[in-house]
């Protein structure tokens, strides 16, 4: 009995996951991109161009183990999540951001390697990401050499010790914030993966404003840019890497 | 192309990740835990139970059917961290937890021996094991897996993907502190010791519960340092410069750097303690409590019930640190121990009272023998090494030869108790050493010995024997000779007994009568614990091949008979052929 009600169901959903998805090509034909796409949001994802969407990185990377990465989504209005995506890294997704109570945007610094599109993709309310890239020159070797601070025999001694400050801008209060650690992607001779996955921007009470995630391609020592409304200072910053070492800061104006 | 190959397996590798997540893993409770011993389709204790015994009345391998044990799947370590490979792997739900050299651990599908997830801590550059990189195993309970780092960690991880879900330091690793030793979780507890007994650490045992890695309880194992519970202080541990001079018992060493046994009828935990730091002995006259001591230990409450202590004044560096393995028989509560110092002890373990004391090993030269009424070793009057301030200059004492070697008559490979054949199977290894004695001073993070050694074999056939022992009488029923030292832990069934050597075989014995009638060469040298269990009606053994530990390090003159051991990393898993 039971069955009759089943099938019509299942028949929907078939037809409903047959349906093609609609993720936009990308401008800057980066190969990874539909690939990547379709693994990282799901063949049914709504992906569109959007140059609202702004992403600032240089068109030649200076050191491919540090090239400052930018992203605006503020012209998008509420934004739910950002993911960066270096496409032809070995680990392509970079971090997940959620903005929350923060401005959708955020400054970073990635490891690449070699050139590549870097993308951005926002998540809006109605579920449409919203993508847009920029290509990065690069000469190889980013993720695959052992950054410098493996070879330091004293690593364990600073391991995320942060730093940080809030300025106080006419309609935000920007918070950068730089912590130590490695952020070894286990792909160089001998050494295990080894990053920062998290780090949590709280109000005084303990309540969650902010989220970043990170991922293999970010840089060592790694920093962070966010923008807060005004008022929000002094903020509890907290996280862990991937063997549970944790920090818990609190940064205020200076 | 070749690029978007690579991202392909890559993802291929993450889409495996969240099969393994999806399967229902059941939770180790403790139920499971204490019935380790009994449950024949699982292994979720270090020991096969947590009495140690190392028994399992699984008997569809036999005397009979033992030729037709075959290789069903092999698993490599990887990498180029192929160092020695203690660990006794253990298995729940279809799960293989195994750990490898440099803080690995390893989750493999236990019908395939493909890989669920793997867990590599990332290690600090200042590490000091004394004795290899090694790992000795991890422990389980309910959804988390636990396991020692070598930078004094403990870290448990969700059993289903890896991930860490709380770490704790439990010592400072530039002092000297490291974690080797498979945790033992009793009652949701988990309880670990320390490493570091050649650095001046003081050695600890430690309660903490397993859900959240708070501590519950802290014991150091010298005296007069305090202990805690529940975050207040509880109570010195003996009492201060009773058996220590003057400010010795801060470095006094004491490490519990092999871990514990549990026993449910006593509800006590049984830990052994370390030498006595520095091994000048010289320069602490006095007993030394509670170093090369055994101790009985209140799970609720850390506090020590009873100690028993193998040898005072520890002058060898034989640490008391060896297995208690708790077994019952004509009617009295008993538990065994395998020293160091070259004697098999049967004490009772309700209070601590030496029952009997017999020498496993040839021609003990430091003691004459153990006085069963005081429960005191007979020294030797030569057997000591001179103290330095008698020497001419006071630079280095008089050198002796010690029988036996500071790597013991046993070292850490666990023995195993059969209650069918009622005997002990012990792995043992016949060695002395030139020692002597220098000055010394504590020095933060470096070596705190005072003393310089050079081990040597004493046969020429063999160093390495597995002896069948008698509790009752301490008699020898029967010995296997290896040429190499044996290194690795032993396991028994009704008819078989288990054990690996450093030439790469895992052998099996007539546990009767020590007939080979067995072996397997795994491609490098054992120097893990075996373990068995039944799935899908069959039975299987597994083991870990990897040659290293503290014999290559440490071996003088041994070095002849293993030099050509090469290293390695895998786990093997064997089942009768049909």
């Amino acid at each position: 009995m039971p069955y009759l009600f089943v099938i019509p169901f299942l028949l929907t959903v078939l037809s409903f996951s047959a349906q093609a998805g609609n993720i936009a090509k990308d401008p800057l034909n980066s190969p990874m991109w539909e690939y990547l796409a379709e693994e990282t949001f799901g063949e049914n994802a709504t992906i569109i161009v959007d140059e609202n969407l702004k992403i600032f990185a240089p068109t030649n990377a200076e050191s491919n183990f540090q090239v400052p990465v930018s992203v605006d989504a503020s012209a998008l209005g509420k934004v739910e999540e950002i993911v960066l995506m270096t496409d032809l890294n070995p680990f392509p997704i970079a971090a997940h951001f959620f903005p929350m109570k923060a401005k959708p945007y955020f400054a970073t610094r990635v490891k690449l390697n070699e050139g590549s599109v870097i993308h951005a993709i926002a998540k809006t309310p109605d579920g449409i990401w919203h993508m847009n890239g920029t290509f990065v020159s690069a000469q190889g070797g980013g993720c695959t050499a052992g950054p410098q601070q493996t070879a330091q025999a004293d690593w364990a001694d600073h391991l995320l010790e942060a730093k940080g400050r809030i300025w106080q801008r006419v309609d935000s209060e920007r918070i950068r914030l730089s912590l130590r650690h490695p952020m070894d992607t286990g792909l160089s001779g001998d050494v295990p993966v080894f990053i920062i996955e998290e780090i949590n921007f709280k109000d005084a009470n303990g309540l969650l404003l902010s989220r970043f995630e990170l991922k293999e391609p970010i840089s060592e020592n790694p920093v962070l840019t966010l923008d807060f409304p005004k008022g929000g200072a002094p903020l509890r910053i907290s996280g862990r890497d991937n063997n549970a070492n944790e920090f818990d800061v609190e940064v205020g104006t200076r | 192309m070749k690029r978007a190959l690579f991202t392909t397996a890559a993802l291929g590798w993450l889409a495996l990740g969240a099969l393994g997540s999806n399967a229902a893993l059941a939770k180790v409770t403790n139920e499971d835990i204490l019935n380790d011993d009994k449950n024949t389709s699982q292994v979720v204790t270090d020991g096969m139970g947590l009495q140690a015994q190392r028994f399992s009345p699984l008997n569809k391998i036999n005397l009979k059917t033992v030729k037709k044990l075959v290789p069903a799947w092999t698993f490599s370590f990887g990498g180029e961290k192929q160092r020695g490979q203690e660990a006794q792997p253990l298995v729940a739900d279809g799960v293989m937890y195994v750990t490898g050299s440099y803080s690995r651990l390893f989750a493999i599908d236990v019908k395939t021996g493909e890989e669920l997830w793997q867990y590599d801590a990332r290690l600090p550059d200042g590490i000091m094991p004394c004795c290899d990189v090694i790992n000795r195993g991890a422990a389980l309970y309910e959804d988390m897996v636990y396991f020692g780092t070598l930078d004094a960690k403990i870290v448990a991880l969700d059993a289903k993907t890896g991930k860490v879900k709380w770490k704790k330091k439990v010592g400072d690793y530039k002092a000297g502190y490291s974690l080797t030793a498979t945790p033992l979780i009793v009652e949701g507890k988990v309880v670990t010791g320390v490493s570091g007994g050649e650095f001046g650490i003081v050695g600890k045992v430690e309660a903490r519960d397993a859900k959240t890695g708070e501590l519950v309880w802290s014991r150091p194992t010298i005296e007069g340092h305090m202990g805690t519970l529940n975050g207040k202080d509880s109570t010195m541990t003996g009492v201060k410069n009773a058996s220590w001079p003057g400010d010795m018992w801060k470095y006094g060493g004491g490490a519990t750097w092999l871990g514990g046994t549990y026993d449910p009828e006593t509800r006590q935990l049984f830990f052994g303690t370390g030498n006595p730091a520095p091994w000048n002995s010289h320069l602490r006259p006095g007993d030394n409590l509670y170093t090369a001591s055994r101790l009985a230990i209140d799970i609720d409450t850390g506090e020590i019930n009873w100690h028993y202590q193998t040898t005072p004044h520890d002058g060898w560096d034989f640490d008391g640190v060896n297995e208690v393995v708790s077994y019952n028989l004509d009617g009295k509560k008993l538990a065994a121990t395998a020293d160091r110092n070259g004697f098999f002890y049967v004490l009772d373990r309700t209070n601590g009272k030496l029952q009997n004391a017999t020498p496993f090993v040839k021609d003990i030269t430091w003691a004459k023998g153990i006085d069963l009424k005081t429960g005191r070793p007979m020294y030797s009057e030569t057997g000591r090494p001179g103290n330095p301030m008698d020497a001419e200059g006071g630079k280095k004492g008089k050198a002796i030869f010690s029988i036996p070697s500071f790597l013991g008559g046993k070292n850490w490979m666990p023995m195993a108790y059969s209650p069918v054949t009622e005997t002990f199977y012990v792995p043992s290894n016949e060695w002395g050493m030139d020692i002597w004695n220098e000055p010394i001073t504590y020095k933060k993070g470096a070596a705190y010995l005072g003393a310089g050694f050079t081990i040597k074999p004493l046969f020429e056939d063999y160093i390495g024997s597995l002896k069948a022992i008698d509790p009752r009488t301490g008699k020898i029923k029967w010995e296997y000779k290896n040429n190499a030292p044996l290194w690795g832990g032993v396991m028994t069934t009704p008819e078989l007994v288990f054990t690996g050597t450093p030439e790469g075989y895992l052998k099996a014995f007539n546990a009767n009568n020590g007939e080979e009638v067995w072996k397997f060469n795994t491609g490098s040298g054992i120097v893990g614990s075996p373990i068995t269990w039944e799935q899908d009606g069959e039975q299987y053994v597994a083991v870990v091949s990897g040659w290293g530990g503290a014999v290559p390090l440490w071996g003088g003159d041994v070095a002849k008979r293993i030099k050509n051991l090469n290293q390695g990393g895998s786990v093997w898993v064997f089942k009768l052929v049909m």
